[in-house]
């Protein structure tokens, strides 16, 4: 009888760490993908700034610092098991921890394009801008997603 | 005696000089003009991304890249002007014909993973130039693999009788009562560039589903996403501006700043980035011309 409550409880102790690790992940997931989309709307701020339809040099400046600010806190946004296998709304491949240290490269380059795009922005030469804004989106951006990352269409 | 060794040699000379006659162009010999142009048909194609093994750091168009299908995986061949595993032997028609038609220098019938379904409507002189082109490019000893492909889709036999059901050869004629734009922006999304590859849902033969075209893709070459790309205005580009469009084609990015990932960035990093303006813009004009049609259901 003892044996058999302790067994329903631990069962049910596990169960309920169950659940809260699936929805942990979930949370991982929505936060990742919500830092995706600022890292989106930074690159659009910059891309209005270059195209003259809205806001100004700081505040191309204020995004670019954002965009290199979260590409350092990438690798944090990305513990394992919230990869797409475990979490059906994710778009991580299982090869990004599969192939943690290439992912970790595509990082790096973003650390340092979007550094790049900082300096470019603060230099007030739209045309330096415009060049490094393009370098950061195919190579920061468009070179990790190639291989990483299954978009939901 | 002697006289029987003449002739023999006489014989041998003008075996080496009949075989001399039909050589294929020699690596380096291309003509220059038709190589220069070939180079733009070259990207316009996007070539190199399924004939060079970038992952495995592979030499540029010596095959070897895998390309997993619903029907096992292939692995594309060395395209260098290799004499030996390449197709350096390869004559101008014999390349012609694996465009046109989808037959190798052996005669044998191509797997449709290699587009010729689309590359067919390329005019002649693109493939001329295409050809003029890959001669000039460096010479890689590498010997081709096997397809990890099962029976019958490893069966060449079999892709005759699919050629009768799906294929349709021949170089697209350009329709007068459109602009020259329109015209060379559907040569370049049907015939070179091979949009419709990924971007049209094929059926369980492995053919493209005509009603469906560019509609979209779930898990199509190796196993990604392929977004509808006809004008439905919420699952497809119609509410796109011609300008974000192009933004796409050039550097990946979407309307909202996401950039494209899913096989899509190499196609932009090979193909369509290094473009011309114009072209993109012509990609632009036809496109805007696809019926609008729902793309795939989402997954649950």
């Amino acid at each position: 009888m003892k044996i058999g409550l302790a067994v329903a409880l631990a069962a049910g102790v596990g169960v309920a760490a169950w659940g809260a690790a699936a929805q942990d992940k979930l949370a991982v997931v929505k936060d990742r993908q919500q830092t995706m989309k600022t890292l989106g709307a930074s690159m659009k701020t910059i891309k209005e700034y270059l195209d003259g339809t809205a806001g100004d040099q700081a505040k191309a400046t204020e995004s670019a610092e954002k965009i290199h600010q979260i590409a350092q806190q990438i690798p944090t946004k990305f513990p394992q098991g919230t990869g797409m296998d475990a979490v059906p709304d994710s778009g991580a491949k299982p090869v990004v921890w599969s192939e943690w240290d290439k992912f970790l490269g595509h990082q790096k380059e973003l650390v340092a394009e979007s550094e790049k795009l900082v300096a470019a922005a603060k230099s007030g030469d739209k045309a330096k801008l415009q060049a490094q804004f393009a370098a950061t989106g195919k190579q920061g951006c468009g070179g990790c997603h190639d291989t990483f990352r299954q978009k939901k269409t | 005696m002697r006289g029987r060794a003449a002739l023999a040699a006489l014989v041998a000379l003008s075996g080496l000089a009949a075989s001399a006659l039909v050589q294929p162009a020699l690596a380096g010999t291309a003509d220059p003009a038709r190589a220069e142009r070939g180079e733009y048909v070259f990207i316009a194609g996007g070539c190199y991304g399924c004939h060079t093994d970038e992952k495995r750091n592979g030499k540029p168009l010596a095959g070897g890249r895998p390309l997993a299908t619903p029907f096992g995986t292939y692995i594309s061949p060395n395209i260098t002007p290799d004499r030996e595993t390449g197709i350096g032997a390869w004559s101008e028609a014999q390349f012609h014909d694996a465009l046109r038609r989808g037959i190798d220098a052996h005669g044998a019938n191509l797997f449709p993973v290699f587009p010729y379904t689309s590359y067919t409507g390329m005019s002649d002189d693109d493939i001329a130039d295409l050809f003029a082109y890959l001669q000039t490019r460096e010479p890689v000893r590498q010997e081709n693999k096997p397809h990890e492909v099962s029976w019958p889709f490893n069966w060449r036999f079999t892709v005759g009788l699919w050629k009768l059901l799906f294929f349709k050869e021949g170089p697209l004629q350009p329709d007068p009562a459109k602009s020259e734009e329109w015209n060379r922006g559907r040569y370049l999304v049907d015939a070179v560039g091979h949009c419709g590859e990924c971007h049209t849902p094929r059926n369980f033969m492995g053919a493209m589903v005509k009603d469906r075209y560019l509609a979209g893709v779930r898990g199509g070459p190796d196993g990604q996403n392929a977004p509808n790309i006809t004008q439905d205005k919420e699952t497809g580009i119609g509410g796109w501006t011609d300008a974000e469009i192009v933004a796409l084609l050039k550097d990946g990015s979407t309307p909202d700043f996401d950039y494209v990932g899913s096989g899509m960035a190499e196609v932009v990093r090979n193909s369509t980035g290094r473009l011309t303006d114009d072209d993109r813009k012509a990609i632009v004009a036809y496109l805007r011309t696809v019926p609008p049609l729902p793309g795939p259901p989402k997954k649950k």
